[in-house]
């Protein structure tokens, strides 16, 4: 029997991007839409539920015509249309279900509810020719801190997960601290480039022997206690110089990274796995990057970013997981409902 | 900050609390008092430990999932033997438009509405309820101290004091 090749729309709206993409039998991408609504909440120091309701809408119907056109393909060409029905803002989520669900009863395609998290790990996964499994997931970004283990693209086990924040959140508000701009991720790789990770001590939080959980917010408030200086009085001006700035966000972003990788390699250890993914908007992070890849080295396993472009939310990831949904028979009815938790 | 919650009431208490454990486990004793419809509201500055105040608070409350800290999503429903809308303030102009969309409507008698930064975004608090102010002393100890607004506000604070005073002095935190 020869494969028909499936192509499958992908719908994500469910924070600040709107994208869409077309993505043939969970691996190749024929094309990828990402509208970034960045800019427009920057000012707010974070989303703004309402402001991204709205610019989904204004942009859901372009960013879907957009993906057809770059691929060259008419809709009763698709073979399905997954979209990301969880975890995320219950506003943000309705606009990319309402919309393929009224896609899909248009064009009488079958449909399927993505989990976000999960399409984060498949994003990961399409970058290994044959992934072998099973694999220790990191997925790590502004809202999530989450250590899986996966047996399949989908089967994933929680091992461990942020106590308090985010990794990602805890550098927005290392930077709001250090009067960077949002997000703040970018903002302290970019200000601590030429810094030394070693100037300013951080401890990175273990917790217990065998805890696979992370702990941010005690990183936050040593950040805190630095910048106030001796005897814990807020200094006016902060005690930190310019230079300074990039050594205590070269060191404050260390101690995240590092705390990270060196969860993921207790996690191997624990779970007799010598090979890690990762997926999330951090996971851009160069930093992270070098020290998960040099602890790696040293442990003899095998890290798999996601690249880049689909570190953060893009369509691709939930088109690709979308693929893998169908193809187990796992199809939503019309009926789909989206969860802010999941 | 102490301008804010001095205008909801008097301390009913001021303690010294000697480490993150120990601040949990004083939420934790708010568990059994509260009902649905109650308002619990956290005040200090960042790092001061109103996530770990409300972990201890769900623990107390059995909640279904640890308590993590809403600033990304801004609001967490999280099951519990009283549902808890676990919300972060901070950001007063993100938080109404998460509101104003409706979410508000949440805000009912089964759910307790905890709320981080409640001296933000005020015009959304009910006048009645618990305040619990929360302020950095050295790197692990924190001054709690107990504000009541409203009839229920003040008999929570009062029934809560009491439980706390019979925690002083603290035992020492095991290592």
């Amino acid at each position: 029997m020869t494969h028909e090749p499936q192509y499958i729309l992908g719908i994500e709206s469910s924070c600040d991007e709107t994208a869409t993409a077309i993505v043939v039998d969970g691996k190749q991408v024929i094309s990828s839409v990402v509208h970034s609504q960045i800019d427009e909440h920057a000012a707010w120091g974070g989303v703004v539920p309402e402001i991204a309701g709205r610019s989904h809408l204004r942009s859901i119907r372009t960013v879907v015509d957009q993906c057809l056109a770059e691929a060259k393909l008419r809709p009763e060409q698709l073979s399905g249309i997954a979209v990301t029905n969880r975890p995320g803002l219950m506003g943000s989520l309705l606009i990319g279900v309402t919309a393929a669900k009224a896609l899909a009863y248009a064009w009488q395609k079958p449909i399927v509810g993505v989990h976000h998290i999960e399409a984060h790990i498949y994003a990961a996964l399409m970058s290994i020719e044959q992934p072998v499994f099973p694999y220790i997931t990191l997925v790590v970004s502004g809202g999530h801190t989450s250590l899986y283990r996966s047996d399949s693209a989908l089967s994933h086990q929680l091992l461990g997960a942020t106590r308090d924040d985010a990794a990602g959140e805890c550098l927005d508000k290392a930077a709001a601290m250090l009067e960077l701009s949002y997000p703040g991720g970018p903002a302290i790789q970019q200000a601590g480039a030429g810094g030394n990770p070693k100037a300013f001590q951080f401890k990175q939080p273990m917790l217990e022997r065998d805890s696979l959980d992370f702990s941010f917010s005690g990183m936050k408030t040593a950040l805190l206690y630095k910048l106030r200086g001796p005897g814990n009085r807020l200094t006016d001006p902060w005690i930190i110089e310019r230079k300074q700035t990039s050594d205590i966000c070269a060191s404050f972003e260390h101690a995240v990274v590092s705390t990270l990788a060196r969860k993921c390699m207790r996690a191997c250890q624990q779970h007799d796995i010598q090979q890690i993914l990762i997926g999330g908007g951090v996971a851009c992070n160069t930093r992270l990057r070098q020290v998960m890849n040099k602890l790696c080295a040293e442990q003899n396993i095998d890290a798999t970013f996601a690249p880049p472009a689909y570190c953060t939310d893009n369509a691709v990831m939930i088109a690709g997981l979308g693929y893998e949904l169908f193809a187990a028979g796992k199809a939503d009815s019309l009926n789909l409902d989206v969860f802010a938790q999941a | 900050m102490k301008d804010f919650l001095t205008s909801i009431s008097e301390p009913f208490i001021a303690i010294e609390v000697p480490s993150a454990e120990r601040l949990g486990h004083c939420a934790k004793l708010l568990a059994p008092m509260l009902r649905g419809g109650d308002f619990v509201g956290l005040v200090g500055d960042l790092g001061a430990g109103k996530t770990t105040w409300c972990r201890g608070l769900g623990e107390g409350l059995n909640s279904q999932v640890p308590l993590r800290s809403p600033s990304y999503l801004l609001m967490h429903e999280v099951d519990a033997d009283i549902p808890i809308l676990h919300l972060d303030a901070y950001f007063e102009h993100r938080l109404d438009s998460l509101l104003g969309e409706g979410d508000c409507e949440r805000f009912n008698a089964t759910n307790l509405l905890l709320v981080e930064w409640a001296n933000h975004a005020t015009h959304w608090w009910p006048n009645n309820g618990l305040y619990v102010g929360l302020k950095h002393n050295s790197n692990e100890t924190r001054t709690l101290s107990i504000h009541g607004d409203g009839e229920r506000g003040a008999q929570l604070a009062a029934n809560y004091c009491k439980l706390l005073k019979n925690l002083i002095p603290f035992e020492p935190t095991d290592v």
